[in-house]
């Protein structure tokens, strides 16, 4: 479908994504991954709703599903940090321990401050609990 | 019908009806007070032992007949004492690696959450 002619404002998309993001965290992933869905067709250039689809497979388990998700984000975004981190946590969970903390260090060495070096730093933390060496 | 103390779980006393002896006292359990005094005669007797049966020579053999069942029990004590403590700080070290691992979850949970809302935030159609 061509969805060319709905031009959403971007508090519009924001308040839509945020909705994605709940239903996410209310476990309602099916709604939540048509929202993403959605949005992805009103925003083809934005990593941001294809990291989303990302976040409700790693929440369902779906760790492969998640990094396929993640690394069409990277497609869109390539320097995408957000979409990075996430595709690292998803290698976490599918125990690829090593090659997860090579790309955290990497978010972590690219930008300190920024909130995803912040995330990464925290999956570091855990890394030990979820994928045991 | 026998006179029973929940409390002391034993026979309180005798009841004598018509010449018939209808409970039957048993062993009681020694009392917080018979205990001490069990130590102090033991302590009384190891002292005699010492007066009249010559020095060190005559605490061993005291011990060994009317205390070694202390010294066994000193010992049994010692060894569950070890046990617990062993046993306290392998809790104390299990509930802090929990809490460990609390804090990090919450934290990359923060983490999460902020970095989304700052993807969001600075996201432009």
């Amino acid at each position: 479908m061509n969805f060319s002619y709905v031009q959403p404002s971007d508090v519009e998309l924001r308040v839509m994504l945020e909705v994605g993001f709940l239903l996410r965290e209310s476990n309602r992933f099916d709604d939540a991954k048509s929202l993403f869905n959605g949005v992805a067709e009103l925003i083809p250039d934005s990593d941001i709703p294809r990291v989303g689809l990302g976040t409700v497979e790693l929440q369902r388990g779906n760790f492969e599903l998640a990094q396929i998700a993640c690394e069409d984000a990277l497609r869109v975004k390539p320097n995408s940090l957000y979409a990075r981190v996430h595709r690292a946590e998803s290698l976490l969970f599918q125990k690829k321990r090593s090659e997860a903390e090579v790309e955290l260090n990497l978010i972590i060495a690219s930008d300190a401050n920024s909130p995803h070096s912040r995330t990464a730093q925290a999956l570091l933390e855990v890394a030990h609990l979820v994928s045991p060496e | 019908m026998p006179n029973i103390d929940p409390l002391k779980n034993n026979i309180q006393e005798t009841v004598i009806t018509n010449g018939e002896i209808t409970g039957q006292p048993t062993e009681k359990k020694p009392s917080f007070w018979g205990k001490v005094g069990n130590v102090f005669g033991t302590v009384a007797r190891v002292g005699v032992g010492v007066v009249t049966g010559g020095g060190i020579g005559g605490i061993l053999p005291s011990l060994m007949t009317t205390g070694g069942g202390y010294l066994g029990q000193l010992e049994q004590l010692q060894q569950d004492n070890v046990r617990s403590q062993t046993q306290l700080i392998m809790f104390q070290n299990k509930i802090a690696r929990s809490g460990e691992e609390f804090a990090a979850i919450s934290n990359l949970l923060k983490t999460r959450h902020d970095s989304e809302m700052q993807a969001v935030n600075n996201m432009k159609s």
